[in-house]
């Protein structure tokens, strides 16, 4: 069984994935373009979600979730 | 009950209230049926790629798989999972291949998932509220999106019978287990099963798929784990049998060229139109899904209905659109009937000494609110065909027009001016008012167009060869996805078309790729133009 605490972190995982996700091309160098662009900034808006529900419930501890 | 309500004014509100909603809702139930038999009627595509769906059925019902290469004549490909077109056949076996077969079995499928809806609300209900039951039930055909695709040949709708069956069965089966402690795995290889063949009419279950494992797995790891390896050890073993014996064209049409392109303001689009339609039971059910997170443990529909909202913003793709939100609407059916029984059963346990300190009475507060939110959300969804003087009057009564005007949509012809529609609708999307007598006979001329000539039409839609009883030739959109994804070998196609093969040509939309609209333009001229379900069919005939 899985607690809140634990699908929390499981949130935040998802959030920082969705935010690596965003920055792929640019490891790779697939585009020229410098800085932040519009599809990465909506890529970082959405990933921010999972990570502040995330947050709010690891202190919810054991609780089943 | 009945003495209560007489001693009760607060009761007598609610109970006047709760009639006229459940009045509105049956109102919206009779104009859906209305429409069903309309379209039943009706011989030809309605939305573009009905016939294309039938011909499926055709193919399947012979035998054959409608997976093949679109590269030589007739150009024909599908790019849909077959189990729709698959319980369609018997009656296209008995009745021959007509429209009504397949928009019978989706209409059908439409009215079980709104009782499986109810179902769902009725089976955690501890005081059993059948009105309650009811206005969720009514809910799901009332919704404008359901409305419009509802009694469609389309497998979309289809899909959703077995999303939902699958959803609340799964909902049902752990309760019990979790209940006595007993497993029941005869049960869950049913839930796989609906799951299967939700995934099998459309390739979008598979977010439900998703929503039931993640379920699944908060609760019990590692046997979510186990059967979720044997359901995809299973759905990946189906997928293969079809690719090797369709030769590659399965995974080619299906996947490789099912990929259309992210159209991000069509997706916003939706999302705000979505919303603004079912915002309060959108509203409960993500309120309610917060609580869950927070405060209890998530349930099967709060992860349901979180996951297909988000999985809407595929509403976006091209050729997609409002039919993708339809199973976040169904999961939101579901959360506010719960949310909504959770709040009255538990005033209903309140001690009567604690209800007298309070300066209202909750229950009774809530008993006349509920009605009140269903109302709300009935002018919400608000359509209705306003051919009658009795439907004009209540449109007129909401304070809207009674009719619609709107310009026939043309690809091939000059713009034309708005017309009145006897059909008002807060989302109207071209599609959603009953096809008249005067479609049916332009139907007919457009399709004793093709019988003035010897060979089948190179046409957009299906309907008017199968009419005639001549072959169909081309599947547009499927060839249009072909060329994008560059898996389209056009030669014999344009060698045919310079070559005048065809007597007929008939264009809605002009979907092909553009070297065919090219061979045409070049080789055929325009002959006729001929209005149809507020579209402008544009036939062609060989150039001399």
């Amino acid at each position: 069984m899985v607690t809140k605490r634990w699908l929390g972190i499981g949130l935040i995982m998802l959030g920082l994935l969705g935010i690596f996700g965003a920055f792929v091309n640019d490891l790779f160098s697939l585009t020229d373009y410098q800085g932040i662009g519009p599809a990465q900034q909506v890529a970082i808006g959405v990933s921010l979600i999972p990570i502040f529900i995330g947050a709010t419930l690891i202190p919810l501890g054991n609780n089943p979730a | 009950m009945l003495n209560q309500i007489k001693k009760s004014p607060p009761l007598t509100i609610s109970a006047v209230l709760i009639a006229l909603a459940l009045l509105a809702y049956l109102g919206y139930l009779a104009i859906y049926f209305n429409y069903a038999i309309k379209l039943f009627q009706f011989p030809f595509d309605y939305d573009q790629g009905e016939g294309f769906e039938l011909l499926d059925t055709i193919m399947l019902g012979r035998g054959e798989w409608p997976y093949r290469d679109a590269n030589a004549y007739p150009f024909y490909s599908s790019n849909y999972p077959p189990i729709y077109h698959v319980f369609i056949i018997p009656l296209v076996w008995i009745f021959g291949p007509q429209y009504w077969t397949g928009r019978l079995v989706a209409f059908v499928s439409s009215l079980l998932t709104a009782g499986i809806l109810g179902y769902a609300v009725f089976r955690e209900q501890k005081i059993k509220r059948w009105w309650l039951v009811s206005l969720c039930v009514l809910m799901y055909p009332a919704s404008n999106y359901v409305y419009h695709i509802g009694p469609l040949l389309r497998q979309h709708i289809f899909m959703i019978l077995f999303e939902a069956a699958a959803v609340v069965l799964m909902a049902a089966v752990i309760d019990k287990e979790e209940g006595d402690g007993r497993k029941r795995p005869g049960w869950l290889v049913l839930v796989m099963l609906f799951l299967l063949l939700a995934g099998y009419t459309k390739q979008l279950a598979y977010a439900t798929v998703a929503a039931l494992f993640i379920f699944w797995f908060l609760r019990d790891m590692k046997r979510s784990t186990l059967w979720g390896i044997g359901f995809a050890a299973v759905t990946g073993a189906v997928f293969l049998a079809i690719n090797i014996s369709t030769e590659n064209q399965w995974w080619m049409n299906t996947i490789s060229a099912n990929l259309n392109e992210f159209i991000p303001s069509q997706a916003i689009g939706l999302y705000k139109q979505w919303f603004s339609l079912h915002m309060m039971i959108t509203l409960v059910a993500a309120g309610y899904a917060v609580y869950q997170l927070y405060f209890e443990r998530l349930s099967i529909y709060s992860i349901w209905f979180v996951l297909t909202v988000v999985n809407s913003v595929t509403a976006g793709t091209w050729g997609a659109g409002e039919s993708y939100f339809v199973t976040a609407i169904a999961a939101s059916i579901i959360l506010t009937g719960l949310a909504f029984s959770r709040m009255l059963d538990r005033l209903e346990a309140t001690p009567p000494e604690w209800v007298s300190r309070l300066p209202i009475n909750g229950r009774f507060a809530l008993l006349i609110l509920i009605p009140i939110l269903f109302l709300w959300q009935a002018n919400l969804v608000f359509h209705m065909p306003t051919a009658s003087p009795f439907t004009a009057a209540i449109a007129r009564m909401t304070g809207r027009p009674d009719v619609t005007w709107v310009a026939p949509q043309t690809s091939c012809s000059e713009d034309l001016p708005p017309e009145p529609l006897p059909y008002v609708d807060d989302a109207f999307v071209l599609i959603g008012r009953p096809p008249t007598v005067e479609d049916r006979l332009a139907g007919e001329q457009i399709a004793a167009e093709i019988l003035q000539a010897e060979t089948p039409a190179f046409s957009e839609e299906a309907g008017f060869n199968l009419y005639v009883g001549r072959e169909v030739v081309t599947n547009p959109t499927q060839l249009r996805n072909l060329n994008l994804a560059g898996l389209l070998d056009k030669t014999e196609m344009v060698t045919m078309l310079e070559e005048q093969a065809f007597d007929t040509i008939i264009f809605r939309a002009q979907f092909y790729p553009p070297e065919i609209l090219e061979a045409i333009g070049q080789h055929y001229e325009q002959t006729n133009l001929i209005q149809m379900n507020g579209f402008v069919y544009c036939i062609y005939r060989p150039e001399n």
